[in-house]
């Protein structure tokens, strides 16, 4: 009975253990991360690279891959746990629900930023982006990605559970997501082509989005792990 | 569980046979007065609009069935936080039914939404900022009803869809206000989903009696739906008991599965 | 009657008829459920809470 930990110590032991448990099945590594890189090279199949739509769609295509990579990441995050009688065991630990459910957003979180430093890359050598208001970039995908995250650590522990989670997530997530996709295409449309002025408000959406998650995700865990 | 507000009225009358009652014959009595009044005023008497055209006919359904929806969504969400804290059956049953009856009337107020633009822009679709919002939400609340629909232990089942619930209305604003700034880029003013201040009286009689008439059949729906929600949970707990009287009977393990 | 007045026409009437019809039907098929489960349900348990 470890009640003296706290939310915020929960939270890092549950971070830990998920980055940990990555580490050895490298799942990200082995196959979000290769099906992210083949989804960059099946858009530049469609869009004719040559007639320059890929590069004016580079910010909504990237984005619209680290959602699909997202789905997977949680499908696979929470799967594991479902199957093991993780999550029963981290109720019954008597470790706090919103340190839990802290703990596995930042571990999404972290594993989703790799992701995307790699994607970034891609881009860069695939689409042959330039980078412009880089500071705009940073704190636009942080942000985005702890938004998506946050809801997806709810949705995801929701799902895991259910028979048909493999088709509900997308079906759950996707449309809660679509402000973080529309707010982090535009920010980043922003930063990769003009000066990075008008790009701030859909940083402070991004920000606002992923603050309502995380609070709502926090307030929300208890009675999803006792009766979902 | 049960409360016997309703009952200690009625202990000497005959159980009803379906999901009417006084109450809702009243209700839907008034309901269908401002229904015919919505259509006499709305197809035939008020005149076009000055800038919409006859085109504001299609306005006159398309709010009333939005407004319909975000009432019966709000339900769904106040519901949903009800039910978290009192655990009861008929916040669960209220909330479900409120889901259901919102995306009713928000599938019918996108089909509006395209059939005036087809009229005014000469396409079904264009990424109008209420359209696509009520879009993203309708898919949305359409995910709520596939969980509501996974069979599950009833306490389960209600807390999966109670979050949902909470969580779909916390992000109404948010995808409003991201569409918004959008489309913001590219148009101007939306008049889809509004009122627009400046209309004329037998125009502004029109829409508000469709108005009261769609609020009035949303909550007439949401009492049938409520009630039939009610009288299936206790289908499924009698087909539940049968299953263990039989199984009892039989005393072999059956082995045809039901969800 | 020219052909921008039909489609005029038309839409307006379909978007009147999508909503009676949809939202009719849909109370139809509740009132209908609800006659239905009612022969199933015993009388002492159809009391609405």
């Amino acid at each position: 009975m470890s009640q003296s930990g706290g939310v915020l110590s929960d939270a890092l032991l549950v971070a830990r253990k998920d980055l940990l448990l990555e580490r050895r099945a490298k799942i990200g590594i082995g196959q979000v991360l290769p099906f992210a890189i083949l989804v960059l090279l099946l858009f530049a199949f469609a869009l004719d690279p040559d007639r320059g739509i890929l590069k004016l769609a580079t910010p909504g295509l990237f984005w619209v891959t680290v959602l699909f990579s997202a789905v997977l990441t949680l499908q696979r995050s929470f799967a594991l746990e479902a199957e093991d009688g993780i999550l029963e065991a981290l109720r019954l630990s008597g470790m706090s629900p919103a340190g839990i459910y802290l703990g596995k957003v930042t571990a999404l979180t972290i594993e989703l930023l790799l992701l995307e430093a790699v994607l970034v890359l891609g881009v860069a050598v695939l689409y042959d982006t330039k980078f412009l208001g880089i500071p705009l970039l940073f704190v636009i995908a942080f942000l985005a990605t702890l938004g998506i995250a946050g809801a997806g650590a709810v949705y995801g522990a929701l799902a895991a559970r259910l028979r048909s989670r493999e088709t509900l997530l997308p079906l759950l997530l996707l449309p809660l997501l679509a402000p973080v996709l529309i707010a982090a295409t535009r920010g980043s449309e922003v930063s990769l082509e003009r000066e990075a002025i008008s790009g701030w408000p859909w940083a402070a959406l991004l920000g606002i989005f992923a603050l309502v998650y995380l609070t709502l995700g926090s307030f929300l865990f208890r009675p999803l792990l006792e009766d979902a | 569980m049960t409360t016997t507000k309703i009952q200690s009225a009625s202990t000497e009358s005959p159980a009803p046979t379906g999901t009417g009652s006084r109450g809702t014959k009243v209700l839907g009595g008034f309901a269908l007065v401002f229904l015919i009044v919505a259509v006499a005023y709305g197809l035939f008497i008020s005149p076009p609009d000055a800038q919409l055209g006859n085109t504001i006919r299609i306005i006159y359904m398309h709010v009333p069935t939005v407004m319909a929806a975000y009432m019966a969504f709000i339900i769904t969400a106040v519901s949903s936080g009800m039910y978290l804290w009192k655990r009861t059956e008929f916040w669960d049953l209220l909330g479900s039914s409120g889901a259901e009856i919102g995306v009713l009337f928000f599938a019918v107020t996108i089909v509006d939404g395209a059939l005036w633009g087809k009229v005014t822009w000469g396409v079904f679709w264009r990424w109008e900022p209420r359209l696509t919002t009520s879009a993203v939400l309708l898919i949305m609340y359409i995910g709520y009803l596939a969980v509501r629909a996974i069979p599950a232990d009833p306490r389960t089942r209600a807390t999966r869809c109670a979050i949902i619930g909470i969580v779909a209305i916390v992000n109404v604003p948010i995808v409003h206000k991201a569409v918004d700034w959008w489309r913001g880029l590219h148009q101007g003013k939306t008049v889809l989903g509004t009122i627009d201040p400046e209309m004329g009286g037998t125009q502004l009689f029109a829409m508000y009696s469709a108005l009261i008439a769609g609020l009035l059949v949303c909550v007439w729906l949401l009492i049938h739906r409520f009630r039939a929600g009610f009288l299936a949970e206790r289908a499924s707990d009698l087909g539940l008991d049968q299953a263990l009287e039989e199984r009892r009977l039989e005393s072999s393990p059956a082995t045809g599965e039901d969800a | 009657m020219s052909s921008s007045n039909m489609t005029e026409t038309l839409c307006i009437v379909g978007a009147w008829l999508v909503t009676f019809g949809a939202v009719g039907a849909y109370g139809a098929s509740v009132i209908l459920r609800g006659r239905r489960l009612s022969k199933i349900v015993p009388p002492e348990q159809r009391r609405w809470m």
